[in-house]
């Protein structure tokens, strides 16, 4: 049914409005770009499909974006995807940041109840047991019927609040000692788009008149040597550039390969956001960024 | 003899470990915005009043211009605390540069202290540039806070206690 819909809306896409290709999934779970009318036939989506596309969307949006020779602006051909509910938050965050601009995106949503972890034996992710966002919130079609949501859950965040400073700094050094900081988590992140990234040292867009000593100085704000305290301070950054952005998709999580439980970051980031500023990521079309607003009345108490 | 050469020795330790101790002295870095709290900086030593000498000052042309990577970067490279301080709300000379800064840095406050690490080795203040009283009150306070946390070791593991794994 669904996928019948992912299809024939694919097809009627790629026809009529010129699209690039399709980004969606194939029925084993795998990311699969179609680019003609029968690869769309492959395209599914099923509780195997697991990944976040919109990084895969940002990327073929911007790889067509430059001048030509005489100055012009490329044509940019708009590219189509296949979003759940979190997928299409993050989309509408990127949307909301000028990042890709509606026109150049064509979007099935899929309404979701939920996909399964193979390295876990095919149960289901735990951002999914309990979503808040399993309906697609920015899209041109729907292929499926719309299902209900669930409440937020944050009791595994609170868990952790309850505990003490001490108790607290154990699990989170003993976390920290085992991340490789491979950036994966970054990397896969769908609002962390940046060319340069300021916690990878080694990430310096290097351009024909880059100099030598402008490659020797980059700044290195987090070394790249892995150990708890490098780490420590990578995640640390990472929270106030997702601050307002993140939509807690878990992505991160997901791809991580020691399997941390990052989701207990971005939750309690998500969480604060709310309490503190009572703002929600990507909750509407056009809202404006976290901080870059500021108001007179935040909160002042912490400061002397 | 032997033995109370051991004795005497247990209790010189003893002694220097409390004089460690008590001699303690928090490093801490302030950045300071150039329109009011350095001014006020300025005022609190024009007007000769007294604060501990702990902080080492950084003067910013704002405290919109202290990005949670900068207070990141003294903590990881051997501060032990952390103290920004701007104008009062309203006040800014870039108008609103240190509510940009409040919000920012409230959420890495919160988040340092979800880690476990004491939310007091990063403090805040607003300073105005007449406020040279305040601003040595400021340092006390955040100088005993600091004081009372010790020394910053948790952004000096390099190893965890397990080794990882
Ligand atoms: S987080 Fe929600 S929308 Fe995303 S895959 Fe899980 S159930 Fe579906
Ligand atoms: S994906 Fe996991 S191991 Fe890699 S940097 Fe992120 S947290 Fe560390
Ligand atoms: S949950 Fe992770 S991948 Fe998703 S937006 Fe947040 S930081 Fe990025």
């Amino acid at each position: 049914m669904s996928d019948e819909k992912i299809r024939e809306e694919a097809k009627k896409a790629l026809r009529e409005r010129g699209l690039k290709c399709v980004i969606g999934w194939s029925a084993d779970g795998t990311p699969f770009f179609a680019e003609t009318e029968e690869d769309a036939d492959k395209l599914s989506f099923n509780e195997h499909c697991a990944n976040n596309l919109v990084t895969y969307l940002t990327q073929e949006v911007r790889s067509q974006r430059g001048k030509t020779r005489d100055g012009k602006d490329k044509i940019v051909k708009p590219v189509g995807i296949v979003v759940r509910g979190c997928d299409s938050k993050a989309l509408r965050l990127l949307l909301n940041e000028n990042i890709l601009s509606r026109s150049e995106v064509f979007i099935i949503g899929v309404p979701c109840t939920g996909v399964v972890d193979k390295r876990a034996g095919d149960v289901l992710y735990r951002k999914c047991v309990k979503c808040a966002m399993r309906n697609p919130v920015v899209y041109d079609v729907l292929a499926s019927d719309q299902v209900p949501e669930d409440e937020k859950d944050y009791s595994e965040v609170e868990a952790i609040e309850n505990m003490s400073p001490e108790e607290r700094w154990t699990f989170w050094e003993e976390i920290f000692a085992d991340c490789i900081r491979c950036h994966a988590c970054k990397r896969s992140c769908p609002v962390c788009y940046c060319d340069e990234c300021l916690l990878d040292p080694t990430d310096v867009a290097i351009r024909p008149d880059t100099t030598a000593d402008e490659k020797a100085h980059r700044p290195r704000w987090v070394e790249r040597s892995v150990n708890v305290r490098e780490n420590l301070v990578y995640h640390l950054a990472r929270m106030p550039h997702l601050a307002g952005r993140c939509v807690d998709c878990g992505e991160c999580e997901r791809v991580c390969p020691q399997r941390l439980p990052l989701r207990l970051l971005t939750a309690k980031l998500e969480k604060d956001v709310k309490k503190i500023f009572n703002y929600e990521a990507a909750c509407e079309d056009g809202q404006k960024p976290l901080i870059a607003m500021s108001k007179m009345e935040d909160e002042n108490e912490f400061i002397m | 003899m032997s033995g109370s050469q051991a004795a005497g020795s247990t209790e010189q330790g003893a002694a220097s470990a409390e004089a460690a101790e008590k001699e303690f002295e928090p490093k801490i870095v302030a950045f300071l915005c150039n329109w009011c709290s350095y001014a006020g900086a300025d005022l609190a030593g024009v007007s000769r009043l007294q604060y501990p000498p702990n902080i080492r000052i950084i003067r910013v042309m704002c405290s919109g211009r202290i990005s949670p990577m900068l207070v990141l970067r003294a903590l990881k490279d051997g501060a032990d605390g952390v103290l920004v301080s701007g104008c009062h709300p309203g006040d800014c000379h870039y108008l609103k540069g240190n509510l940009y800064t409040r919000r920012n840095l409230q959420l890495l406050r919160s988040m340092l202290e979800y880690y476990g690490i004491e939310a007091d080795r990063f403090q805040m203040s607003w300073v105005s540039a007449s406020e040279g009283g305040k601003f040595a009150d400021v340092v006390k306070t955040a100088v005993e806070k600091v004081r009372k946390l010790g020394p910053n070791n948790k952004f000096k593991v390099i190893d965890s206690a397990d080794g990882g794994e």
